[in-house]
Order: C-alpha cells, then sequence, then structure tokens
C-alpha cells in the first residue's frame, strides 16, 4: 500500500474521530426532544441516525461504539411501531445511550493513549523480555533464542520491564512465577493494559504441581514452561506461538445446499475476520478443497444428491484430508443422532438455528486447534524444522511455483559426517545436541523463504527457491565451513565434526523424485570422494561428434 | 463465462462518513471510476443514460432505499442485468434471498474494513462471472 492511500486513511480517521461525540449529542438531544414532544418522523430519523452510527463506528474500527449502537437501534426498531414515548422502555433506551456515550468516550480515550504510545515505542518482532531469572537460567534462555534469530534481553523486575516496553514493545514476555503472586498479578495486569502490550506472556513454573500451572492460567499467561528450563523447547514454543499468533485469519468452507443460508453463514464468519467461502453443490467439494485449502469445514447434514455424513466419510478415507476439522450444522437435535454423526468424521454438531457468536467462536477455537496440531504433525519435534513427509510436501509445491514463475531452484541434501560414532562416545544426549545446532545454523544463515527439513536421523534436506547451482554451492559451502568450525562440548571433552553435502537443481527434465534422487547420489559421491565436501549434480555429458570435435 | 473487466461503479450510499472511507478504499486502493450518490432516488437520476458496470447499494437510505432502487433500476432498458452488491449492517438469510432473487449478486457486511472492499467486490464479480 501507497503512503499516500495510508496518509488520506489516516485524515479521515482522524475527521471522524472528532466528529463522533458530536454524533452521539445529536442522538441524545433527538432522544430527549421526542420525550417532550412525540414525532413519529423524528422517531425513524433517530433510528437510521443510530443505525448510521453503527455502521460507520465499525467501519472506522471502533467496534464497541458500533456494539452498542446496534442494541440501541435493535430496541429501537422493533418499537418502530409505538405510536406515543409511553410504550418506549424508557430507562431502557437511557440505559444503552449512556453505554453509548461511555463507549464513545473510551474509545477517544484509547485512541489518544494509542497515538501517544505509537510513536514513542515500536513493536520489535524479534525482542524477548525475560524477567526475574537468575544469572545461569537467563544466560541459557538469552543464548538459545540469540541462535534462533530472537533478541532476548534479561531484567531484574517489573520496573524495569516497564522502562523496557516504554522504549520498545517485546513480541513476548517470559516471567517467573513469583510474579504472579496476588501482589505482583495487579502490577503486571497494569503494565500490559497501560502500555497496549498484546504480545503473549509465558511463565516459568518451579515443578510439576498444578498450583503454579493454575495460578499462571487464572493471570493469563499465554504458556509456560517448567524448571529446569529446556532452551531449545523453549524456543521452539515461541517459534509456534509467535507464528499461529499472527496467522489468524482461518480458511472456512462452508457446503449448504441452501445457497441463502450458506451465505449467510459466510458472511457471519468474513465479520468475524475469517476467509469463508461457500458452496451450495455438495459434489463439488473435492474440487473446492484442492483449490481452497480450508483449515475447517462446516457441512450442513441433510443435502440433496449426496448427504453431509456420506462426504465426511469419504473425506476421511482421504489422507490428505483428514486432519481438516468438520463441523455438522443441522436441524437434527436427537442427541443419539448426532452422536452417530460425530462417530462418521463429524469433530462438532451445531443445532440450527445458531447465533452468529456462537458460530463464529465455535468454528474459531476448532481452526485454531486444528492450526496447532497441523504445527506438531509436521514439525520434527526434537530440531523444531519440518519432517521428513512435510518437506517432500512442500518440495512439491515450491517446483510447481518455480515452474509458473520461471525461477532455478536447488535442493540439497545434508548428512553428518560420522555421526555414529558421536552417539557411541558421548550418548545420545549430546548427539541430540548437535543435530539441534546444525538446524540453528540453517535457520540462522539461511533466509525466510528457505525451507529446511530433517529428512531422518542425521540427514537434513533444504530447498533453496529462487537459487541456481552456483549460488547453491557458495551457501552450502559456507554453511559446511562454518559448521566445521563448530567447537562441541561434552563431559569427555571437545569435540568438532563436518558435514558432507549433495545438491541438484531444477531443469525441464526432472522432477521432485528425480531431483532428489540426484542429490541423494551427489550426498554419496561427497561421501564416497572423502566427505566434509559439497557436491552438485551435472548432467551426464553426452557422448557425441559434439564432445569428441 | 466473460472476461468483461469491473470498471465503473454506481455507488449509492446516505452516509458522508462512509461514502469517503470507500472511496479510498474503491478509487485509490481499488482502481474502480466511481459515481456517488445519496439516495436511491438521486441514484436513478444518476443512472439515466449510463451503463455502470457494477451497482453497489447500501441497503437503508432515506428517500428511497437500495432494494427499491434497484426494483425500479431493472425495469430499464440496459439495467435487467447488470450486476448489483449490496451493503448492510443487518444480515438477515430472508433477505440474501430476497437480494438473490433481484438479481444481487453479493452481500458485504457493515462494517466493512477498507483495505478488503475493492477485492471483496472483485471477488463477487469473478464467482458471478464464473458461475
Amino acid at each position: 500500500m501507497t503512503d499516500n492511500i495510508q496518509d488520506k486513511l489516516q485524515k479521515l480517521f482522524v475527521t471522524y474521530t472528532q466528529r463522533l461525540p458530536n454524533k452521539v449529542r445529536r442522538i441524545r438531544a433527538s432522544w430527549l426532544d421526542l420525550q417532550t414532544e412525540w414525532d413519529k418522523q423524528a422517531f425513524i430519523a433517530l433510528h437510521r441516525d443510530v443505525h448510521s452510527l453503527c455502521g460507520s463506528a465499525g467501519t472506522y474500527g471502533y467496534q464497541e461504539v458500533s456494539h452498542c449502537a446496534r442494541q440501541l437501534e435493535k430496541y429501537l426498531k422493533s418499537e418502530m411501531e409505538a405510536d406515543s414515548p409511553a410504550a418506549i422502555d424508557q430507562h431502557y433506551v437511557a440505559d444503552l445511550l449512556s453505554q453509548l456515550q461511555s463507549s464513545v468516550e473510551r474509545a477517544i480515550r484509547q485512541n489518544r493513549q494509542d497515538m501517544r504510545v505509537e510513536s514513542e515505542a515500536q513493536v520489535e518482532k524479534t525482542h524477548i523480555y525475560l524477567v526475574g531469572q537468575d544469572g545461569k537460567l537467563e544466560c541459557n534462555v538469552v543464548e538459545a533464542l540469540k541462535h534462533a534469530g530472537y533478541q532476548a534481553s534479561g531484567m531484574p523486575d517489573l520496573i524495569c520491564l516497564e522502562t523496557a516496553v516504554c522504549k520498545v514493545k517485546p513480541a513476548a514476555i517470559i516471567l517467573d512465577t513469583d510474579y504472579l503472586a496476588e501482589n505482583w498479578v495487579g502490577s503486571l495486569q497494569r503494565i500490559r493494559k497501560e502500555h497496549q502490550l498484546s504480545c503473549p506472556v509465558f511463565c516459568i513454573v518451579p515443578n510439576t504441581d498444578l498450583m503454579p500451572r493454575l495460578q499462571s492460567v487464572r493471570a493469563g499467561c499465554d504458556g509456560f514452561f517448567q524448571k529446569p528450563v529446556d532452551a531449545f523447547q523453549l524456543t521452539q514454543t515461541l517459534n509456534q506461538k509467535l507464528s499461529t499468533e499472527t496467522n489468524e485469519a482461518w480458511r472456512i468452507l462452508i457446503v449448504d445446499d441452501s445457497e441463502s443460508l450458506a451465505e449467510y453463514y459466510s458472511l457471519i464468519l468474513n465479520q468475524a475476520g475469517m476467509i469463508a467461502h461457500a458452496i451450495s453443490a455438495p459434489l463439488q467439494l473435492l474440487d473446492e478443497l484442492a483449490v481452497f485449502q480450508p483449515n475447517l469445514i462446516l457441512m450442513d447434514i441433510y443435502m440433496p444428491g449426496c448427504t453431509g455424513l456420506e462426504l465426511a466419510a469419504i473425506l476421511r478415507y482421504e489422507h490428505r484430508y483428514m486432519k481438516i476439522p468438520i463441523i455438522f450444522l443441522s436441524t437434527e437435535d436427537d442427541r443419539h443422532k448426532q452422536l452417530s454423526a460425530m462417530s462418521l468424521g463429524g469433530d462438532d454438531f451445531l443445532t440450527k438455528p445458531v447465533s452468529p457468536q456462537h458460530l463464529a467462536s465455535v468454528v474459531r477455537s476448532r481452526a485454531k486447534r486444528a492450526g496447532m496440531l497441523e504445527y506438531f504433525m509436521t514439525t520434527d519435534s526434537l530440531t523444531g524444522l519440518l519432517n521428513h513427509a512435510s518437506v517432500l510436501c512442500r518440495l512439491d509445491m515450491e517446483i510447481v511455483y518455480a515452474r509458473q514463475k520461471k525461477t532455478p531452484l536447488s535442493f540439497i541434501m545434508v548428512d553428518i559426517d560420522h555421526f555414529k560414532g558421536v552417539n557411541d562416545s558421548y550418548g545420545h544426549p549430546v548427539g541430540d545436541s548437535v543435530l539441534r545446532q546444525l538446524s540453528n545454523l540453517f535457520l540462522v544463515r539461511l533466509r525466510s523463504q528457505d525451507i529446511i527439513g530433517r529428512y531422518g536421523g542425521e540427514e537434513f534436506a533444504i530447498i533453496l527457491p529462487g537459487t541456481n547451482a552456483a549460488q547453491c554451492l557458495k551457501i552450502c559451502d559456507e554453511l559446511r565451513q562454518q559448521f566445521a568450525s563448530y567447537d562441541f562440548n561434552s563431559d569427555s571433552g571437545h569435540f568438532s565434526l563436518t558435514f558432507s553435502a549433495g545438491f541438484s537443481c531444477l531443469r525441464d527434465d526432472n522432477n521432485a523424485n528425480s531431483l532428489v534422487l540426484e542429490a541423494d547420489q551427489m550426498l554419496y559421491q561427497a561421501k564416497q570422494n572423502g566427505r566434509n565436501r559439497v557436491q552438485g549434480f551435472e548432467r551426464q555429458p553426452c557422448v557425441g561428434s559434439l564432445y569428441f570435435n | 463465462m466473460s472476461n468483461k473487466e469491473m470498471i465503473s461503479i454506481l455507488y449509492a450510499e446516505d452516509e458522508d462518513d462512509i461514502r469517503s472511507i470507500a472511496q479510498i478504499a474503491l478509487e485509490d486502493i481499488g482502481g474502480f471510476s466511481v459515481t456517488y450518490c445519496t439516495d436511491g432516488l438521486k441514484l436513478l437520476d444518476e443512472a439515466e443514460g449510463v451503463l455502470p458496470d457494477l451497482l453497489l447499494l447500501d441497503v437503508m437510505m432515506p428517500i428511497m432505499d437500495g432494494p427499491s432502487a434497484l426494483r425500479e433500476l431493472r425495469k430499464r432498458p440496459g439495467y435487467a442485468e447488470i450486476p448489483a452488491i449490496f451493503m448492510t449492517a443487518k444480515i438477515q438469510p430472508a433477505e440474501i434471498e430476497e437480494y438473490k432473487a433481484m438479481g444481487a449478486i453479493g452481500v458485504i457486511p457493515k462494517p466493512f474494513d477498507p483495505m478488503l472492499l475493492a477485492e471483496q467486490l472483485r471477488q463477487a464479480w469473478k464467482d458471478h462471472h464464473d458461475r
């Protein structure tokens, strides 16, 4: 978006905000007039003013004002036939009006604060604040976060935290349970509120007891880590939380044979910030799934041609669609039938008519949960990288993309040399830590569009989109040198390691399978040629006249 | 399926605040050429002698509301087939049915997101022409 548009929007926003109190004043004034002198036309005009306020306030981002106006609007509409003020519940309207008034005041106050804070502190996506941890733990965590590309700072207490958030708002805060005791939790909440911190807060709990966990949940924490803190697991959790946090525009596919109902649901979900798409022909489902790639399916049970239950059963047979949650919608209120519907592959059951709020909230929480499961299903638990299956799946997608855009693509296989020896001589925990450090090296050194996976054991697969053979060789060799310079520590002494790598690039005459095969052959050759080297695939020169000339 | 591009929009909305933010959304972000009017009756005047690609109508307006204006327009030559999209703060399944029957290709809920409005219109336009 250009700055110009942003400027224009900002100007409009400011003007609207200035006019907002006046609008409410006018509404209150016409309500007072109506009480002294009843006039049907004036009542209709009042209703329209409230209606407009409801629409415009929401569009300008004042959701709460819009919500209050909507309630008043609904009531006025229901009393449209009234021909005297006596028929109207005066107290109720007065009450709604004062709610509206205070929502406007709150919004404007909030808005002033927003602007002030916005100019003072910027949210920094890589900053993590760690509060009140002892030296060693702090050191470990800060170091681990640094490796994963975060900038973590330790601070002794909440006062320092407050000073820090005034300057830079972090992406996450990590606290000790001490700060969740009653005398502290108030200060924490005040800091979060006053400085408009929307970032997740995590808590470090001392042991396996339930109480500190309960405390952290009650204090509104987004997650906790248990002592002794595994710095790597902490980094991974942060990666996961911070990535799903920003990715909340769930894609919802609605299947309902009633076109207008399907559209109604899709409007409600769109209004709730999701991306909804409705189809009314159940037989289109498979085509739509492939194109739209939904996170969740909302489906009517009774449809002509084929029922929702049958469709669910079909999806549950298809490996790639097995994990998409399905919510059934139906007028069926027989609990027994509902349960049997769930046994066929549904995840939830909503009885029509369903209120918009209820629909949006059920869909959102189901989609969110599925998103988390998806993360764990596609991620290797030791390294936090993609697992074998997902890296191959991404390779297919990236190849399609590269062919469309006519850009190069390289695929690398990496294998740590003599890794078995590490496990044998130093033990598996040390071996695991080597794997994590190599993963971190990849994560830190490669670009965000590069795709890194743990292919198996000590083998890694890397996809470099937009990268040709020469660039790939250079990048890969730098990684190799860097890894060879690492000094690993164990109880039985220091050691260093190397890796071998093979790669191949996308051409007109290869595909995902052959690309993997070629890289694998090159890896084998690198090992044969003495290890600690990178070998790239080149097409065999054809033995023909040209070659001999 | 037609490849007709959507360029001109005839838009009726009574509220200044909404019109001005929609102007940015439609012209600056969407790149459409838009003619504005403030109620259904003015829309009927404005529609005299021009054929826009799309009608964008607020449902609730003083003097003449969106649906009544569309019903009138449909009687005019050339206006029988022009796709219309309604904007409304109240979404009722029965009303959606009614709008569809009048040849509406979509309903945009209010409040709307100015950054996405143009895209929503294009999507409705595409779905309509792909059908």
